[in-house]
């Protein structure tokens, strides 16, 4: 059994995050990036240090090594308490994947762990619900995530190997056909291009840094519109204290989120309330600095209330990635959509109501829509997802083999090899059958055949 | 009373035959003309890439296709030389007479076998359960296996231009009362259909029109029990069509009985007629044909590249056409054929039947084409049918294996939607499965299942210890340096600054056994293949090692057994489109369930679970 690892605390904002590897071996993986004293002397025993990588220290933490078989999943295991939040979580799982750890499906610990006769009988149904609809959900919204230009660049990729694979392929089952022999060159051409597409994805996948640490948003508004009820809603956790009496919120709030997998921390900005001069000149220049901070802001107006002085400022000022939510719509209305066109486009307007659940799911999907080409090179799309980068990385890994193997001039047959694994994890990175037809690739294209 | 008759004497039918024999089963070979025994229908040729792996895995095994080919060699190439000696493929050039001659007479004077010309019409039962054949005549044998290798000839059509002919392959008789049975039995039957070309004489052509085609000039043999082979070899020549070939053709092409509306079979997409050639690559100027001759003692060449359905005067004026044919003889025409195979995922991996018990099938009527391909399922049809009456567990050859169990494995588990060829790139672990190891891969299973003579086991033995001590040898000879720079230098390498081991030279890319011979004063005298063998070992580690730890993978599922009356619709946790495919194609095992398209990792993870429940329990 190969060695995985996964995060086993939530990625929510919390004071400590729990990454969890499980497998044979699995000190091979960890001793390497772990300073501290030796965590096989002191089995079952917390241990401090820190994770490093290179040169580079990742995060300090706490880590536990537990032999087998008395674990969770009877295998050897290491637990690894580490700082809170996305970017300790991410780094550390990024750094155990590049050691040579696979990121877990869902439900794997708890797959391991009935299978090696950890858990009994009687939950066997509920792990395979956890391995099946779980895991299905989870691919499922990875694979939307991958916008739809991300599968088409990549489809593209694949297709470029397949024709590739197709002519080394010829060459190989059809050594005396009438058909003219792939060259080093062409392969090279290809790899090439195939390599620095992939440098590119995975750089941007470093350099959207931000998106795995959570995108910016900043929700901004007077008192009492409505804006901690807004974060509420978009959290599912009663974190702001929500009353009708303004200014109740009394902190500047960070709150992370997920949206269509995508990681949010949204800022709330509200002020507090001693006097109204105070207030608005408060309230403004809070407002204009999480704009500046912010990567999305989120504008929210009351439409039983005209627009202020204040709110016209803000809507003056709104930046480009930006929405405004005309929120308590069930109220008697005194602000139309209509009246806000000449300040944002109409499609950037949500009509809203918090207390009765209206235009939430629209407002969720704008906010996605909005996130979209942040943080990276702006013509190419994201990746996000770990499994999806841990893919990435492999097929660039073998395109880099195969493209060391024309240096040294190896055998067609042994280039296959590598391009042909490339081809395939890029296919499990877009969900599509590793196969495909390379014979049909052959067929369509040359003609050959006695 | 038989132990198991096999109904078809061709290449399939043959090496079930003799296996089943040579383990001990008293055999009953039927065939419905004793004339074309083993018959080379189409190509007068054995081998090729990745059919020439499986001629050597048969001869590994034990089987009898490498020996017969050896006997029978007018010319040898060893194909791809200028690749990886993975890819390394042989084909010969048979004698399609002396072929025949030579197996017939081998079926003829096996001990324990019987051969007879009979047409079989159906199986018999007995309390339900298989317990014979009846043959045309009122003949009845008894047995308690049968092994169905019917080739081509099932309901079997040839088509030449319009006409539609009620016959099997080269003119003989075909036979069509089984496929009625097999129907009743529940066997879905598909029809498939290829094509051969034209024979004409060797003495009508131009040859300075033509190119030569030698053969190599040292001959590698199929066989393991073979060291070499001393023929004078016969040539084969090479031409090409052209413009004026290609109109005469597409001037015509109604009147081939490709667009004809007669044939429903489903033709190879790697076995095109010229027909096809030229309508779907209309862009090329010439298409090449190689002349091959048939035999020794007859002057019919094969036109290879020129398989077609035309009438037989079309045939003829396009011929004439191409390189050194002006004056062309046409011996006989080309043809086309369709015949009845059955859905091979109908079959175990055994190549047992899942329908009826102690029914094997093997060959082309599986959807399989080329007589490598039929010979390599008979083999293991023939030791399957005998162990299953010792009640004992059949020989599952796997994908990391050899081709062979690739071949059966994508029969069984895909199905066939085109008559299937083997081919190198269906291999996922080809690195390591080679021409070269092919005995060290399947001799010891081969000794095992009790195929192995004690002469081909001792020669093995001999080879494997040679093979071991100079394995020994590389890694602790040390060559000197002010030797081996020369060398180094002399090839463009970069030199080395100590002594060092034959291994670790031979790990340089253009470093061989060759160019170290006067330096390495302690070789031993190996045989070559031997040699070839390490040189790919240590040179290719690297690859080799990738590929050893996705077999590890691969094994590790491919262990894990699904009981075969497991109820897919049981398993809530399973999509239904999963359980659809699962219950339709019962895979034998995770790995087998792993390759059905339509069934995901997390359905591989949820049938784990429920395998692990079900063993618990």
């Amino acid at each position: 059994m190969d060695v995985i690892v996964a995060v086993a605390s939530s990625y929510v904002e919390a004071a400590i995050g729990v990454i969890r590897l499980s497998g044979k071996g699995v000190m091979d993986i960890v001793a390497p990036l772990f300073r501290g004293s030796d965590l096989r002397q002191k089995p079952r025993e917390l241990v401090y240090g820190h994770i490093v990588e290179g040169e580079r220290v990742i995060d300090e933490i706490m880590a536990v090594y537990l032999p087998s078989p008395k674990t969770y999943t009877t295998e050897d295991m290491v637990e690894i308490f580490c700082h809170g939040g996305r970017v300790a979580l991410e780094e550390i799982t990024s750094a155990m994947v590049r050691a040579g750890a696979r990121p877990a499906r869902p439900g794997e610990f708890s797959e391991r762990a009935f299978l090696n006769g950890r858990i009994d009988l009687s939950q066997a149904e509920a792990v395979m619900d956890l391995v099946s609809s779980k895991g299905r959900k989870s691919y499922e919204v990875a694979l939307a995530h991958l916008a739809g230009d991300t599968k088409q660049l990549i489809s593209d990729m694949r297709y470029d190997l397949l024709h590739l694979m197709a002519r080394l392929t010829l060459s190989i089952d059809y050594p005396e056909e009438d058909e003219p022999e792939i060259t080093y060159g062409e392969i090279e051409q290809t790899m090439d291009q195939t390599i620095s597409l992939l440098e590119r994805l995975l750089k941007n996948s470093d350099k959207g840094k931000s998106l795995l640490e959570g995108i910016k948003l900043a929700i901004i508004g007077r008192p009492n519109v409505g804006k901690s009820s807004l974060l509420n809603r978009l959290s599912g956790l009663d974190r702001a204290i929500v009353t009708d009496i303004p200014g109740t919120t009394r902190d500047t709030i960070e709150q992370a989120i997920t949206l269509d997998g995508i990681p949010f921390v949204l800022i709330d900005t509200a002020g507090i309330r001693e006097s109204a001069d105070v207030i608005e000149q408060m309230g403004v220049e809070r407002s204009i600095k999480a704009m500046e901070q912010a990567d999305i802001t989120v504008l929210v107006l009351s439409a039983d209330d005209p627009l202020e002085e204040e709110d016209i400022y803000r809507l003056r000022r709104l930046p480009e990635k930006s929405l405004v939510v005309l929120n308590k719509i069930d109220r008697e209305p005194k602000l139309h959509p209509a009246d806000l066109h000449e300040y944002i486009p109409a499609e950037r307007v949500i009509a809203t109501s918090m207390t009765e659940a209206i235009g939430l799911a629209e407002l969720e999907d704008k906010i996605v829509e909005q996130s979209f080409g942040l943080g990276g090179d702006d013509t190419l799309p994201l990746i996000g997802n770990i499994r999806q980068i841990h893919e990435l990385s492999e097929a660039l890994k073998s395109a880099r083999d195969a493209r060391a193997g024309i240096d040294r001039q190896e055998a067609y047959d042994y280039i296959e090899v590598d391009v042909r694994n490339a081809y395939e994890h890029l296919g499990r990175l877009i969900g599509e059958e590793a196969s495909g037809d390379i014979l049909q690739e052959v067929f369509a294209n040359f003609c050959v055949g006695k | 009373m038989y132990d198991i008759i096999v109904i078809g004497a061709g290449h399939a039918g043959v090496e079930a035959a003799l296996a089943a024999t040579r383990l001990g089963s008293k055999t009953l070979l039927l065939t419905i003309n004793l004339d074309s025994v083993a018959m080379l229908a189409c190509n007068p040729s054995i081998g090729g890439t990745g059919k020439g792996h499986l001629v050597r895995e048969i001869d590994a095994l034990g089987g009898q296709m490498g020996l017969l080919a050896d006997s029978v060699t007018l010319q040898s190439k060893m194909l791809n030389k200028a690749k990886g000696p993975a890819v390394h493929s042989l084909r010969i050039q048979a004698d399609k007479y002396q072929y025949h001659d030579t197996t017939k007479r081998l079926l003829e004077e096996e001990p324990g076998l019987t051969l007879r010309q009979a047409e079989v019409e159906a199986l018999t039962f007995k309390d339900g359960r298989l317990s014979g054949v009846m043959a045309r005549g009122g003949l009845h044998f008894e047995a308690k296996s049968v092994i169905i290798a019917s080739g081509t000839y099932l309901r079997s059509k040839v088509f030449i231009g319009h006409e539609v002919i009620d016959i099997g392959p080269a003119g003989l008789k075909n036979t069509k009362k089984l496929s009625a049975q097999l129907e009743e039995l529940g066997f879905e039957l598909m029809r498939f259909k290829t094509g051969t070309p034209a024979r004409i004489h060797a003495d009508s052509l131009d040859y300075s029109e033509l190119t030569l085609h030698p053969g190599d000039e040292e001959i590698v043999p199929f066989s393991f029990m073979n060291d070499k082979l001393e023929i004078d070899q016969i040539d084969c020549y090479l031409g090409y069509s052209n413009l004026t070939t290609h109109q005469l053709i597409q001037d015509n092409i109604e009147h081939s009985a490709m667009y004809s509306g007669n044939i429903e079979g489903t033709g190879a997409r790697y076995c095109p007629s010229i027909e096809d050639k030229i309508t779907r690559f209309a862009d090329k100027d010439r298409h090449q044909f190689f002349l091959e001759p048939e035999g020794l003692k007859t002057k019919e060449l094969y036109v290879q590249g020129m398989s077609s359905s035309l009438p037989e005067s079309v045939q003829e004026a396009f011929l004439k056409t191409m390189d050194g044919m002006k004056a062309v003889e046409v011996l006989r025409p080309g043809y086309a054929i369709e015949y009845d195979c059955i859905n091979p995922n109908q079959l175990k991996l055994s190549l047992e039947s899942k329908l009826v018990e102690h029914l094997f099938f093997a060959g082309q009527v599986n959807g399989s084409s080329g007589y490598e391909e039929a010979a390599a399922q008979g083999l293991m049809a023939g030791i399957n049918a005998h162990r299953k009456l010792q009640d004992e567990e059949p020989i599952v050859l796997k994908r990391d294996q050899a081709y062979i169990g690739v071949l059966i494995d994508d029969l069984v588990t895909k199905g066939a939607d085109e008559p299937f060829r083997m081919m190198t790139s269906r291999c996922e672990y080809r690195l390591v499965l080679r021409q070269d190891n092919a005995d060290i891969r399947l001799t010891p299973i081969g000794r095992e299942v009790g195929l192995v003579s004690d002469e081909r086991w001792e020669r093995f033995q001999a080879k494997q210890a040679i093979r071991e001590a100079e394995l020994q040898r590389i890694e602790t000879t040390n060559l000197k340096m002010d030797q081996i720079n020369p060398l180094l230098e002399s090839i463009g390498e970069t030199p080395v600054n100590e002594n060092v081991s034959i291994k670790n030279l031979l790990k340089r890319s253009k470093v061989d056994y060759a160019l170290l011979g006067p330096i390495d004063q302690t070789r031993g005298d190996i045989p070559p293949e031997v040699l070839s063998g390490i040189e790919v070992e240590v040179k290719y580690k690297g690859y080799i090692d990738k590929q050893l730890k996705q077999i590890e993978r691969f094994q590790s599922l491919e262990s894990k057994l699904i009981p075969e009356d497991i109820d897919y619709h049981s398993i809530s946790g399973l999509r239904i489109e999963a359980r659809q495919k699962l219950a339709d194609r019962r895979p034998e095992n995770l790995g087998q369930a792993s390759r059905i398209s339509g069934v995901n990792p997390a359905d591989l993870s949820v049938l784990l679970i429920y395998l692990e429940t079900k063993r618990r329990v």
